[in-house]
């Protein structure tokens, strides 16, 4: 096992991550940028290193400062949490290069995987279900239009370098197509300095869920059940439930064969998600795969009694998975709610401001993953999460009783800080919400239609 | 002590008359840093704060004054990062296990004792004031290992007491194998160089103490 790991990301990950080393008697080095240095995780950290100003570029962007705190710190590992440099193979190599081991797949894998028109063209080749479009990146405009031609509209034309949901437009109508695609291309030149686009068939109303997979190097691989992700504003989630609501066992079970079978074809390594998109029909489709830990893994946590930062730094140190599939018995429903800085009736435009007062709900089986406390300053350097709330039942109607308990309890107050609490109060009330009918469409639904 | 508050390190030409023994023990150092503080004390209020860091052997003092029994203003937190003997190479963050109330800014006067400097490299002689008005901070623009020479056994780019130019190289910083060259803005007279040679250092750690408007 390590010794020293440095956590190279930042808010309430770098100290969900540090929390589990200093369980496991792992020394914890926290790397910061100077608008972190007052930071609960710097604090609790064995050992802190200042790596850059503010902007993310110069810091949590940067693979030469990163490695240079790793060497300097004594540091065998880095983990890099979600975002930042998680899911960027050149950082992966250069930590290879450097001796030290990051926390997640192989450079190869996340290659591969993470960029998302080589891992439509991966899926297809191991025989997962894609949503029709191009079998790759497509460069020609002419050939773009036929396959949208051929898959149906509406379609989206999406950045293979993409995430986030940037860079990405729909087209409903054909005529519209040819200049969405050219500002689509120009778009992800822009924001990634990569032009690469695929084109797929666009669902309007889907149910987004994603699989949990734990891979060892030995080449066993596990799955730790399914997460709906439905409930997205921006196409950022904001609401995960696991186990998908409404969703017969069986098909969650397909799920995860399709999973494991993806991750064994990929020869993945460590925690990591494969993502689908169910149509109202019951067709399942792959979309993308996350090689990394992913922001709402604290539910499946609940109901398994696994903690996936534990497992990633067993796999990551060589160990042999510790649970077999038939060991993992999901219990209970659990449910997190992205708690964040943001005006929802302003198109959840982030405001970021000093936090004054800060009181996060507490009960049984609720658990907040928060970096924030009274007179932090949220800046707009960084996303304006202020806290994950995951809460746990054995039935759903407990579940969603419980977090609407929870939120009701959190205060958080600033000046010209604004939160979306009330907003996540009302997705619970919804009625769609309630009996399990909602798509990613709830949130556009709202907005445009509020409840009297 | 004639100001109300001191705060700062100690150095081998300090105030008092000699170092702790070399390779002390923790118990021998804090009896030696107990006595020093009382010597210093002397018409001073109360002791409030000590902070120790061995490694690189680091002492930061503070007293209150009589009329000073309130906690020290919230903004002294920020300007003692930013004074560079505050700074404590290898410790963990100043903002984080001191259990006492944030330091008050330096005072104007000489301050009580002087930051160590690691590895014993400032040179014998009075150590200027860092906390002077016409001071300007030259800090590490990234993360990685300080060198003060072009190589091994080289002279050094800068010593005290040296005129630099704008644009002079004062040392390099390594990273990642890449070397990368730290440059003075400005012209003036170096007056401490705070960080020895082949020392990891932070972003932002103060490096070389600058006087501007010593020209003569």
């Amino acid at each position: 096992m390590f010794n020293t790991i440095l956590i190279a990301n930042r808010g309430e990950i770098a100290l969900r991550v540090l929390r589990t080393c200093r369980e496991m008697g792992i020394r914890a080095v926290v790397a910061h940028s100077t608008a972190d240095r007052d930071t609960p995780a710097v604090r609790l950290a064995d050992e802190s290193i200042q790596i850059g100003p503010p902007q993310p570029k110069r810091s949590y962007l940067n693979p030469a400062a990163i490695v240079a705190a790793a060497l300097q710190t004594g540091a065998e590992a880095i983990h890099p949490g979600y975002g930042f440099l998680s899911e960027n193979p050149e950082f992966a190599e250069i930590c290879q290069a450097h001796g030290l081991t990051l926390i997640g797949p192989p450079p190869e894998v996340i290659a591969r995987l993470g960029d998302k028109s080589s891992a439509r063209a991966f899926a297809i080749e191991a025989r997962l279900p894609v949503l029709p479009g191009s079998s790759g990146e497509v460069a020609d405009p002419g050939e773009a239009k036929r396959i949208a031609d051929e898959a149906g509209y509406p379609v989206v034309i999406k950045a293979a370098a993409g995430g986030g949901g940037r860079a990405m437009r729909v087209v409903r109508d054909p005529r519209e197509f040819l200049p969405a695609f050219t500002a689509t291309r120009r778009e992800a030149v822009a924001l990634f300095g990569d032009g690469r686009v695929y084109v797929e068939k666009y669902l309007d109303a889907a149910r987004h869920i994603e699989v949990q997979v734990l891979a060892d190097r030995h080449g066993d691989v596990i799955h730790l059940g399914a997460r709906d992700c439905s409930i997205q504003r921006r196409r950022q989630k904001v609401i995960e439930e696991t186990p998908p609501p409404g969703l017969p066992e069986k098909a969650i079970e397909r799920l995860g064969e399709l999973a494991v079978r993806a991750a064994r074809t990929a020869g993945y390594v460590g925690a990591g998600t494969f993502e689908f998109v169910l149509d109202e029909d019951g067709g399942v489709y792959f979309i993308e795969a996350n090689c990394r830990l992913q922001v709402e893994h604290p539910i499946t946590e609940m109901v398994t009694g696994i903690d996936l930062v534990r497992e990633q730094l067993l796999i990551a140190a060589g160990r042999r998975l510790g649970h077999a599939q038939p060991d993992v018995v999901p219990y209970g429903v659990a449910l997190e709610c992205r708690v964040n800085a943001e005006d929802p009736f302003r198109n959840f435009v982030p405001t970021p401001g000093l936090v004054t007062e800060f009181t996060p709900p507490g009960g049984p089986f609720t658990r907040v993953d928060t970096h924030v406390e009274p007179n932090l300053r949220i800046t707009a350097d960084y996303d304006p999460l202020l806290a994950k709330v995951a809460v746990w039942a054995p039935t759903r109607d407990e579940v969603l009783a419980r977090m609407d308990r929870a939120l009701g309890e959190f205060r958080i107050a600033g000046p010209g800080l604004c939160t979306n609490l009330p907003f996540l109060r009302d997705v619970l009330a919804h009625p769609l919400f309630r009996h399990a009918k909602h798509t990613t469409a709830l949130v556009d639904q709202m907005m445009s239609a509020p409840l009297p | 002590m004639s100001q109300g508050m001191g705060q700062g390190g100690m150095s081998q030409d300090g105030l008092h008359g000699g170092l702790p023994p070399a390779g002390a023990r923790p118990e021998e150092l804090l009896a030696w840093i107990a006595g020093y503080a009382a010597e210093l004390n002397t018409g001073a209020g109360p002791l409030r704060r000590i902070a120790i860091t061995s490694g690189a052997t680091a002492v930061e003092v503070e007293w209150a004054t009589p009329e000073q029994a309130a906690p020290a203003p919230a903004a002294g937190d920020r300007a003692a990062a930013a004074d560079p003997r505050a700074w404590q190479p290898g410790a963990p963050h100043p903002n984080g296990a001191a259990p006492a109330p944030p330091p008050a800014p330096p005072p104007a006067g000489p301050p009580a004792a002087q930051q160590a400097a690691p590895n014993g490299d400032t040179p014998a002689g009075p150590v200027p004031d860092a906390a002077a008005e016409d001071a300007v901070v030259i800090s590490a623009p990234m993360v990685g290992t300080f060198y003060r020479a072009p190589e091994p056994g080289a002279p050094p780019y800068v010593e005290v007491g040296d005129m630099v130019e704008p644009g002079q190289q004062i040392g390099i910083i390594e990273a990642m194998k890449l070397m990368n060259p730290i440059l003075a803005e400005q012209a003036g007279r170096v007056g401490e160089i705070l960080v020895g040679d082949g020392t990891p250092v932070e972003y932002g750690q103060p490096l070389i103490v600058l006087r501007p408007g010593d020209t003569q």
